[in-house]
């Protein structure tokens, strides 16, 4: 029996499929990741090998392919796409188990593979944000399902919204200060022209994609994703180029400045510390009260940061070299500690 | 004959040191900072020594409306007074601080030297934006009178006009610089130098077992970390703490030194170094059992020598007249 072969698929194919997938009954959900390539997409495979995990592409059409991921020492696979637009790339992949092992699959599988491809860490106001400028959309609504919440060391908690109360941006803001805890993902449907899509929208750039009426997928990828894309890029360049520079023998710097909602205590520096020296080698040259001088190296892609921490702000100070990447993912774990830190 | 090393103190005295240095940086950088938002000009009382072309600055002693401070004569560590005696000296000035180290209470001798000022609202500028571990030291009468006014100064004990300058960095600088000054802990120098290496990290290596980078390139790098106001001599200085810091990193396994063809290369190990939380605590254990290992060594040398000396002298005796 001759073998089939299928004909490469192009974008707009794939989103007629997954609107059609997507709109029928009982389906399963689908795992968006958007992130950042700091390697050519060919080179993913050689790279993966080299990180104990997997990968394999088949190329469909110009920056599009079909992708192949395997957990560490390959004993898991998730399928699915990766579309690649240069500077940011979205990482589709089917759920074929139960609902979580793709995902968890994948999360792994980045978590691997860092700082080769890196998440595209999302402020919990940027999500606020997207969730504003839906909710702006003629003639749609937006219904809220509910949101997470976590404390550092916690589990995350759930909080349900009730299906007919319309969605509220400040009360999610206050339970945020009342809890002091970070909001990580928000779950909701969106309804405009007569179709509509249910979706998990996370800080950490991971959407699960779950049902929706005709078009819904590339409803959502126009409406949602990518504004979500561009948002992220936005974020990107914000942390690009902030390298310690040498102009006329003089030192440039270009900091990060984080503002807390109250006064940071010694107590707090040394949570922070301790949380940071999980992930990467740090060096604490003075503990705090009132100052807070860490060094701290992210051993994955070099990067080297000095924290300076006040009672009323903390500062980090990119070295040498620091890349956007590392610095978004340096403020996702300070975000950890302290949720409702804002950048000055 | 010296007590045997003591792993224990080596180490506690090591710890101190190191806490003095990053406090001075952050203290003498406070006290820069109050100084020059003040626009203070400072009288120097007393003449300076001019030995060999160079000024020598033991007796140097300023003096502004309110403030005084010394350096070097009463802190300088090369000579036999320990910190006590020289704070006893002291007792000539209006008000001394005494640098505490915030665990022990013990004194602190700090480097670069200032230790004295005056009047009280430098101790509440120094305690709220430092908060260093001052303490009030002795107050005696300050009779010596200076009149402000530049070019109306009438004692003749003044010997010029100036404005203070000290060698730390004020907040601005401490963020834009590494302040490896050539008394600078080794555990210090060596966090700083192995931050410089991870910085040469390319992306072709990000996931390999080691990466190289070139002796030269990590020079180039370590003298940018330097405040330009660092001389080239200190420089030259500094770089010698650069290659003492590779020499300990070496000897932690972090990394290797190799020769080649092109000249000297570091190969980093990647899994060194890293989840083992704070490395301070780590590197200056490993320094103190090194400065033990060195002490016991000179200890037990010394005590064969001394043993030898103290062994009765054989004197031969020729054949013929032991028969």
């Amino acid at each position: 029996m001759a073998s089939q072969i299928t004909a490469p698929l192009t974008v707009p194919q794939l989103y007629s499929q997954l609107d059609a997938f997507h709109s029928s009954h009982e389906v399963r959900p689908l795992h968006i990741f958007t992130v950042f390539p700091r390697v050519d997409v060919e080179s993913i495979p050689d790279f993966a090998y080299e990180a104990g995990t997997g990968a394999v592409l088949e190329r469909q059409d110009e920056g599009f392919y079909k992708l192949t991921i395997a957990s560490a020492h390959r004993r898991q696979h998730a399928h699915g796409f990766l579309i690649d637009y240069k500077k940011i790339w979205n990482i589709l992949i089917r759920t074929v188990e139960s609902p979580t092992v793709a995902g968890n699959v994948t999360k792994s599988w980045l978590s691997r593979m860092y700082p080769v491809v890196c998440v595209s860490y999302m402020k919990p106001d940027d999500l606020l944000n997207i969730m504003d400028s839906l909710s702006k959309v003629e003639s749609s609504t937006l219904g809220l399902r509910g949101y997470v919440l976590r404390k550092y060391g916690a589990p995350e908690s759930m909080k349900k919204w009730p299906m007919d109360k319309p969605y509220s941006r400040r009360e999610i803001e206050q339970t945020m200060r009342n809890e002091n805890k970070l909001l990580e993902a928000i779950d909701f449907v969106f309804k405009v022209e007569g179709t509509s899509f249910r979706v998990r929208m996370e800080t950490s750039g991971h959407f699960v994609f779950y049902e929706g009426g005709p078009y819904c997928y590339t409803n959502f990828q126009r409406l949602l994703l990518s504004t979500f894309n561009e948002i992220a890029l936005v974020n990107h360049k914000f942390f690009s180029n902030r390298e310690r520079r040498i102009v006329n023998g003089e030192a440039k710097i270009s900091q990060i400045t984080l503002k807390p909602t109250k006064g940071l205590t010694k107590s707090d520096f040394e949570s922070l510390s301790m949380h940071l020296a999980k992930n990467y080698s740090t060096a604490v040259m003075h503990s705090g009260n009132p100052w807070l001088l860490l060094s701290l190296i992210d051993n994955n892609d070099g990067s080297s940061f000095d924290i300076h921490g006040y009672s009323s702000e903390i500062q980090i100070v990119p070295f040498n070299k620091a890349s956007a990447e590392s610095l978004m993912k340096l403020i996702s774990e300070i975000y950890e500690l302290f949720p409702l830190v804002k950048i000055a | 004959m010296p007590n045997p090393p003591n792993i224990d103190a080596i180490k506690k005295q090591i710890e101190i040191e190191f806490r003095a240095y990053v406090n001075a940086i952050s203290v003498l950088g406070t006290l820069r900072d109050y100084f020059q938002e003040h626009s203070f000009i400072c009288y120097v009382e007393k003449r300076i020594e001019k030995k060999a072309g160079n000024y020598k600055t033991p007796d140097l002693l300023l003096r502004s409306n309110n403030f005084l401070f010394i350096d070097h004569k009463y802190t300088e560590s090369g000579d036999d007074k320990n910190l006590d005696d020289k704070i006893e000296k002291m007792k000539e000035y209006n008000t001394i601080f005494v640098f505490k180290d915030p665990d022990t209470s013990v004194p602190v001798e700090f480097q670069p030297e200032c230790v004295m000022l005056t009047p009280r609202d430098i101790i509440k500028y120094l305690k709220k934006k430092a908060n260093c571990p001052v303490t009030w030291g002795y107050k005696l009468d300050g009779t010596v009178a200076i009149e402000q006014s530049i070019g109306k100064v009438k004692d003749l004990r003044v010997d010029s006009l100036f404005s203070p300058t000290l060698l730390a960095p004020i907040s601005d600088e401490a963020r834009k610089y590494k302040f490896i000054l050539s008394h600078a802990p080794k555990s210090y120098t060596t966090v700083q130098v192995y931050a410089i290496l991870w910085t040469m990290h390319s992306a072709k290596d990000f996931l390999k077992p080691t990466f190289q980078v070139k002796y030269s390139e990590i020079l180039k790098y370590f003298n940018q970390s330097f405040s330009p106001w660092i001389s080239p001599e200190a420089m030259q200085l500094n770089a010698s703490r650069l290659k003492e810091a590779l020499r300990f990193l070496h000897s932690l396994r972090w990394i290797k030194l190799l020769d080649s063809d092109s000249g000297k290369i570091i190969e980093v190990i990647r899994k060194r170094g890293r989840s083992m939380g704070d490395v301070i605590p780590y590197l200056i254990n490993e320094q103190a059992k090194e400065e033990y290992a060195k002490q016991l060594k000179k200890y037990v040398k010394q005590s064969e020598t001394k043993v030898s000396k103290e062994k009765p002298e054989f004197k031969q005796e020729r054949l013929t007249d032991y028969f």
